[in-house]
């Protein structure tokens, strides 16, 4: 995984916790690296080992992290320093939704060690949706809904989102989630 | 004219248009008709749209002249701009084809509220990797600007650490000098005292172990004073090849105790004269030459000076080389062996008992000379090659200066000692009168000003840190007198750090002399300085 992900992870621990619990939770995680460059490929044992230190040092469970993490991926990196190509894919949660793999193929493009996960979205017509996402990494399906959680959060809307199929395999992971936006009471 | 739909065109270029001739458009693709509608069908191209590029596009007779630039065209309603090329067209077709991306950088500047479907994008555009690449180039000059910060501070801290660490060092420095000065000025004065052979050995035992502590702490303190970089170079023309006899003459005496013989060769290219910071060469050679004795298993020791060859004429130095016959430092530990403390299996670098920084202050004096320094292969490859050069500047003949001869001195005159350790004040007081010369002696700055008010005395010697005045503000008082207005006053003190002689010489003091003091350093000083002596 590139920094960019480890720099995001750090933001939201300082952000929530301060910059003494990072600190520990890198002494923890056993890294001698406590700065991540955006654009350095580092290995994904990297950011596991500090996902399970912040489990640890927090208490939180690591799929409420995950989530949690998502949401805080798409307010402060996708919708930070990538704004302008997150907005270049979509004015709405679903043509975001419909775009990933469209955006995803040009970063991998770019960055050659970028192994992107990959979403199909299927839309039923009655305002509800099916997104199939598949990815070589496993258990990061808490992740995903977090990052779903965090579109609808910027584009100020309210997703129902729940897990239709989980299936893990060496082959990595699938995972069909049901969406349907709720109307504002 | 066959004007329709083109699968193989809009699988490549999502957007693109047709023309005739004329330049009048006849026909778009689906995805441009949805990202600015039909109303330019049977335009004019040039009229229709606002053309930046190319900027005779309204002009040409043919479009076809046209080809291989790059368009730039904004709708005239100012909501999508784009970038084109012509297609070359076949022989027998009279159509014009412009292949189109959306003009990415144009849109988010001014319309950045516009959505482009990434769909519009051909693959091959890197208009949207560009786009990636300025946001993530953004996001590392933050990764840079945040490690950049965290250095500074970092900086900062071991500044302040080794400015602290360099106070410390040089106070217990100076209150080890202090008392130091006693012990050796004692030692010195005791020669001169009728003993039995006994109490002769045993004075003799106190002034070598109280020479070996001066050294110790002069090293500690040397060493202090260059890793703080308060050192710099007094630059003065020499001989080279007298600056290796006057080493060697030094290290004869160690030579002979160790049964040594210390063998010089002189290139026979050396200059005559250059010029550098000869007393830090000096110390340089002096110490590598003095280890090489000290590890030198009963052969002889060989010194080379010559110039680097492959540095003339523009940039000249020159090459020091020590060769010993001793056990030799193992190809591993030769990065190593310049570091403080440094150790081979146990066996001391830097001398039998000196502070572990021979070498580290070696390596820091050449580098402050601009110079580098190594330990090469010896010829018969046992022992050690310890070498160093140093960049110079090569003086002609007609530039050179000859100091005048030495002379013998005769002094005269009086002398004021100020200091308010009662001990330093006799002991240097008994000193300066062994040199024919009339001493008042004061404990104290007010002392002092009383005692040089009433008197005229022609050298004053005045210590630093006093309690009340300290010898900075005595000084300043006394130089107002109208009697002592060219009077030398001699900053005596145990604090060696060349700024602080600097700054005393900038409060009005003549010259430093550095405690604990030597019948040697005392006479150099009253040789310089009072009547008789020479300036």
């Amino acid at each position: 995984m590139y920094g960019l992900i480890h720099n995001s992870l750090r933001a939201m621990v300082k952000t929530e916790l301060g910059n003494d619990a990072w600190a520990e939770i890198v002494e923890a995680a056993g890294l001698s690296e406590k700065d991540f460059l955006s654009l350095k490929s580092y290995d994904d044992s990297v950011v596991l080992a500090l996902l399970a230190a912040t489990h640890k040092t927090t208490g939180r469970s690591v799929n409420d992290l995950l989530y949690d993490f998502g949401r805080h991926f798409i307010k402060h990196t996708a919708f930070g320093h990538y704004s302008a190509v997150m907005s270049m894919h979509g004015s709405s949660v679903w043509e975001l939704l419909d775009s990933l793999n469209h955006m995803h193929d040009r970063i991998a493009s770019s960055f050659p060690d970028y192994a992107p996960p990959s979403f199909q979205l299927l839309g039923s017509g009655d305002g509800s949706y099916e997104l199939t996402y598949s990815s070589t990494r496993q258990g990061l399906t808490s992740f995903v809904r977090g990052l779903i959680a965090g579109l609808a959060d910027h584009f100020s809307v309210v997703i129902d989102i729940n897990v239709l199929e989980d299936a893990c395999s060496d082959q990595g992971q699938i995972t069909r989630f049901s969406l349907k936006a709720i109307e504002p009471t | 004219m066959s004007l329709s739909p083109s699968p193989a065109l809009d699988s490549v270029f999502p957007l693109y248009l047709v023309m005739d001739q004329d330049g009048t458009v006849r026909f778009i693709s689906d995805q441009l008709a949805e990202e600015i509608g039909n109303a330019c069908l049977g335009q004019k191209f040039a009229e229709w749209f606002i053309v930046k590029r190319p900027i005779l596009a309204a002009h040409v007779p043919e479009f076809n002249l046209l080809q291989r630039q790059m368009f730039l065209f904004i709708t005239k309603d100012g909501t999508f701009a784009m970038r084109g090329q012509l297609l070359v067209p076949a022989p027998d077709d009279s159509n014009i084809t412009m292949v189109i991306t959306p003009w990415l950088t144009w849109m988010q500047e001014n319309r950045p509220d516009r959505l482009v479907s990434p769909k519009s994008y051909p693959v091959a555009d890197a208009q949207l990797e560009l786009q990636l690449y300025l946001s993530t180039q953004q996001m590392m000059m933050d990764d840079m600007n945040g490690l950049l910060l965290d250095l500074q501070k970092a900086t900062n801290q071991a500044i302040a650490a080794s400015s602290v660490k360099s106070q410390f060092v040089n106070h217990i420095s100076h209150e080890l000098r202090t008392p130091l000065n006693g012990i050796l000025s004692a030692a010195e004065l005791l020669k001169y005292e009728s003993a039995s052979p006994h109490a002769r050995q045993l004075i003799d035992v106190i002034r070598k172990s109280s020479d070996a502590l001066l050294g110790i702490i002069n090293q500690i303190l040397y060493y202090s004073q260059i890793s703080s970089g308060n050192l710099t170079l007094a630059i003065k023309q020499f001989d080279p090849a007298q600056l290796c006899r006057d080493v060697l003459q030094i290290m004869s005496v160690l030579a002979r105790q160790n049964n040594i013989t210390i063998e010089v060769k002189i290139h026979r290219l050396l200059p005559a004269s250059v010029s550098a910071d000869a007393q830090r060469i000096h110390n340089v050679l002096l110490n590598l030459v003095g280890n090489a004795i000290k590890h030198c298993e009963g052969a002889d020791v060989v010194v080379s000076v010559s110039i680097r060859p492959e540095s003339l004429p523009a940039s000249p130095r020159l090459l020091f080389e020590v060769q010993d016959s001793g056990p030799g430092v193992p190809p591993a530990d030769r990065d190593r062996i310049f570091e403080p403390f440094a150790t081979i299996a146990g066996r001391k670098l830097h001398g039998e008992s000196a502070s572990g920084l021979g070498l580290a202050i070696v390596k820091s004096e050449v580098t402050v000379l601009g110079g580098d320094i190594g330990i090469g292969d010896t010829p018969s490859g046992k022992g050690s090659l310890f070498w160093f050069d140093v960049p110079v500047e090569l003086i002609h003949q007609a530039q050179v200066t000859i100091p005048p001869e030495d002379s013998a001195v005769k002094l005269s005159g009086r002398v004021l000692v100020v200091d308010d350790n009662n001990i330093n004040l006799k002991l240097c007081k008994l000193q300066i009168e062994r040199f024919g010369l009339h001493v008042d002696a004061a404990d104290s700055a007010a002392d002092a000003i009383a005692l040089a008010t009433g008197n005229q005395y022609q050298l004053i010697l005045m210590d630093i840190q006093m309690p009340g005045m300290d010898g900075k503000e005595a000084a300043a008082v006394v130089r107002q007198l109208p009697q002592y207005t060219q009077t030398p006053i001699i900053a005596w003190t145990a604090n060696a750090c060349e700024i602080e002689a600097k700054s005393y010489q900038s409060s009005g003091f003549n010259d430093t002399l550095v405690k604990p003091v030597t019948t040697e350093s005392l006479r150099s000083m009253l040789v310089k300085w009072m009547p008789g002596g020479q300036r």
